[in-house]
């Protein structure tokens, strides 16, 4: 244990990260923020929304809301179907579900895995890019997933609340 | 340490419970009719904390409880009368505990002048009004009061023959404090030594002290002669044992007070026994995320149970008697726990009630007015969150009764009312809602004056200036009248922040007044969480509740109801134009499919306004549970809350107040017209 501390000082303990996919583009999100994965089920709308807000759905007793990423950075078509796939997350002390269309693999990167995000290019403001990393010929958006949910462009916080 | 530790949360509570009895039982204290047993029951909380705050090094606790102790020993001795003037001095001692307790939870730097000031006032009132004796006692045993076991066995001391007796104490005083430990066995066994010890032992002192310090009056001795030697202790404690047996309020045998302690104790331990038993607690302390994992928990049972009734239906011919039997057994239970849960979280108002007494007799003495409290519905049971929230906004709108409502004894009696103001405390159930008024019989909120300062604050006047919006300015930032800026009241934040405090909890305060007569604070509040009554209607295929109280009734309008104004329909129902809100359209974002005389329109009505709901069916009457939208999201307008339906999916509570603002504008106004030129 200590022996392998020593070793990795140098370089950043890897971490796990989720990635899935919008459209054509696979994204990655750490995992430590992921409470569940599940299947999509029709939610409750809210009234005067934004379209990407699918709604609330009931998750074990708590009122959650679900948003589509693909609506809301215009990424592939948002169609739902048995294969549609909702990521429950962690962020902030609230549970928050993102839909996607597929979930693909956990895999470990350290940080000098990740490359700086370019500025263009990618549907994502860079301000919730973590960086890109290169897997097998895959090209992999990590995403800053708690700056993403938590951001007034989303606003599904009030601004006071958090 | 960390042993310890963990332990102290369990004493910081015990201490809360503990000061809030000596305040309730201070404050109900009859100083012309003392009852010893509440003087017993004081003497016991006091003694309590001081035990527990000496075990865990609470110092300052064990201080100025003890020369509490003393005092209230000679009391419950009739040896000092208590006044009212020393019923506050000690109320005060209470609140600097309160403040003590505070600064050890946490872990802040206690304040030792107030402590020492607060020990020096006890001290000299109690000097001041008891017997030259018990100062001397006072005085020395104050010596000793920085260090518990220290005074302990200086008290124990001066009784010289009880020397087997300190031991016991602090061993029973110690174990007793952990009695909230799980395990049973040691809970029965300690906690029966807990609420007997102080009588036991205490009583058993307080006998002798007495006897003694009766003697000694008499011979007008020297105070010091406490500390006698034991011979002469005992000599003059012979003659004297009658008449302290007969002082005492439990009626005891008289023992004699020469036999030996062993002999003595076994005696007084079979007398106070049966006495102590009734007063053992006979709840337990649960924290309130475990309830709330409970509520929830139970809400998912419900939903699976409804689960299990849909696919009972489906069940073949020969089991099917057989299942809906027990599905049925399944219901009634499962509805059974909800409402037992539930009813967990739920606790009397009198909570918060409670406390107000205390408040209203301190600022009726330091204001020199008369005032009488009422308090009505002190049972109505609200939530355990709102009882924690609604205390500070009830205490800032009391003292604003009785600081700026009731008038001085002197004008009262001018303008032909009882010299006594009265302040009433209600709360009443309606429907969905807590309803929490406070009312005065004082001079009533000022128009002019309050309009005035308005101006010169340079706050925006309402429009129209009808009075009730002319009250609801009281509530701006930084709005006070009072002449001068007092202790109590005065500084214009308070209203400002019990609107905010009650706005946050979806509560609302309406105000009425009339000028010389008096004023009424009405808070309206939802029971968040609890059990709401409402009616389930659709539209747009999406299922929404509406609470029922604020239904008046639901109708399907006929083309000749149905009239309209701008572009917007209204409906004539019993003799009124009602403006309509289309749920589908304002909560859904989808448009109205078909005419409103092929819908149902529920007709709704608010503190504010009435006016119709238009949606596609009504799916039936239903108790559901408040679930909040801000936990995870964000406040929607025009949505209360939301809750969980039988299949699992989820429907939004309409919040029919603010609905109001979905009313178009143009057809307010021109009802209003219509209104008015019909009157």
């Amino acid at each position: 244990m200590s022996v392998n501390q020593q070793a990795n000082a140098s370089v950043m303990p890897a971490k796990e990260f989720l990635t899935f996919v919008l459209g054509d583009e696979t994204y990655a999100l750490d995992i430590m923020t992921v409470k569940e994965i599940r299947g999509y089920e029709i939610a409750t709308k809210i009234a005067n929304a934004p379209n990407y807000i699918k709604g609330v759905i009931n998750l074990r007793g708590d009122i959650v809301p679900i948003i589509d990423l693909r609506i809301k950075f215009g990424i592939g078509e948002a169609t739902y179907n048995e294969w549609t796939i909702v990521i429950m997350l962690n962020v902030r002390d609230r549970i928050v579900g993102i839909v996607v269309d597929g979930v693909s693999d956990v895999m470990n990167l350290e940080e000098d895995d990740i490359k700086p995000a370019p500025e263009f290019g990618v549907s994502f403001d860079s301000r919730y890019l973590h960086g890109l990393a290169a897997i097998d010929d895959l090209m992999v958006i990590i995403v800053d997933i708690e700056e993403l949910i938590s951001s007034d462009e989303l606003g599904i916080f009030d601004s006071a609340s958090v | 340490m960390d042993n310890l530790s963990q332990f102290n949360e369990v004493f910081f509570e015990e201490a809360q419970e503990h000061l809030e009895t000596m305040e309730t039982l201070l404050l109900a204290f009859d100083v012309d009719a003392p009852d010893i047993e509440e003087l017993n029951s004081v003497f016991r909380a006091a003694h309590s904390i001081k035990g527990g705050s000496g075990i865990f090094g609470f110092t300052a606790m064990t201080g100025l409880t003890h020369v509490m102790e003393n005092m209230l020993d000679s009391a419950r001795n009739s040896e000092l009368a208590l006044t009212s003037g020393l019923i506050t001095v000690l109320l005060e001692t209470v609140d600097v505990l309160k403040e003590i307790l505070n600064c050890y939870r946490n872990e802040e730097e206690i304040d030792w002048d107030s402590v020492k000031t607060a020990e020096a006032v006890i001290e000299n009132a109690h000097r001041g009004t008891s017997s030259e004796q018990s100062t001397t006692v006072g005085d020395v045993l104050q010596a000793g009061t920085d260090d518990n076991q220290a005074t302990d066995l200086e008290e124990d001391d001066g009784f010289g023959f009880f020397d087997e007796e300190p031991d016991s104490s602090e061993d029973d005083d110690g174990f007793g404090f952990f009695d909230d430990e799980p395990d049973t066995s040691a809970d029965e066994g300690f906690g029966l030594f807990e609420n007997e010890e102080p009588k036991e032992e205490f009583g058993f002192f307080d006998e002798t002290l007495n006897a003694r310090i009766e003697k000694e009056a008499a011979e007008d001795e020297d105070g010091f002669g406490f500390f006698d030697p034991l011979p002469n202790d005992l000599e003059q404690q012979a003659p004297n044992n009658v008449v302290s047996a007969e002082q005492a309020a439990p009626p005891e045998p008289p023992v004699d007070q020469q036999t030996s302690n062993i002999a003595a104790k076994p005696l007084k331990k079979a007398v106070s026994k049966p006495e102590t038993k009734t007063t053992e607690a006979t709840s337990i302390r649960v924290e309130t995320n475990k309830i709330d994992k409970l509520v929830n928990l139970v809400g998912e049972l419900v939903i699976t149970q409804s689960m299990l009734n849909l696919i009972g239906n489906e069940v073949q011919e020969s089991m099917m008697d057989k299942m809906q039997t027990a599905l049925a057994e399944l219901e009634r239970n499962t509805r059974e726990i909800q409402e037992a849960v539930m009813s967990v979280r739920m606790l009397p108002i009198s909570f918060v009630f409670n406390r107000f007494p205390r408040l209203v007799r301190d600022l009726s003495v330091k204001m020199d007015k008369k005032i009488d409290l009422v308090i009505e519905g002190a049972s109505t049971e609200i939530d355990k969150n709102l009882v924690e929230k609604i205390s500070d906004p009830l205490t800032h709108l009391i003292r604003n009764s009785i600081d700026h409502g009731i008038e001085m004894p002197d004008v009262r009696r001018e303008n032909g009312k009882n010299e006594t103001g009265k302040v009433k405390l209600s709360a009443t159930q309606k429907g969905g809602e807590i309803i929490i008024s406070i009312t005065d019989d004082g001079a009533g909120l000022n128009r002019e004056r309050i309009l005035n300062k308005a101006l010169e604050k340079g706050i925006s006047l309402p429009d129209p200036l009808t009075d009730e919006a002319i009250w609801q300015l009281i509530f701006s930032p930084g709005f006070s009248t009072a002449a001068e800026i007092t202790d109590v009241s005065g500084r214009g934040v308070g209203m400002d922040v019990v609107r905010r405090n009650i706005e946050s909890l979806g509560g609302r305060v309406d105000i009425s007044s009339t000028q010389g007569q008096g004023s009424e604070f009405q808070i309206s509040l939802p029971l968040t969480l609890a059990i709401l009554d409402g009616m389930c209607v659709e539209s747009s295929g999406q299922v929404f509740v509406v609470p029922l109280v604020n239904i008046v009734e639901s109708i399907q309008p006929s083309k000749e109801q149905i009239k309209v104004i701008k572009n917007n329909p209204i409906l004539w129902v019993r003799e009124e134009y009602w403006p309509l809100v289309d749920i589908g359209k304002t909560l859904s974002g989808s448009e109205s499919n078909g005419s409103i005389d092929q819908g149902i329109v529920v007709l709704v009505e608010t503190a504010k306004s009435r006016f119709g709901l238009m949606v596609d069916s009504l799916v039936g009457q239903q108790q559901v549970v408040i679930k909040s939208l801000e936990r995870h999201f964000k406040r929607v307008e025009g949505v209360a809350g939301a809750t969980i339906m039988g299949d699992g999916s989820v429907a939004l509570i309409l919040d029919v107040d603010s609905l109001t603002q979905f009313i178009n504008t143009d057809v307010k106004g021109e009802l209003a017209h219509v209104s008015q030129s019909a009157g």
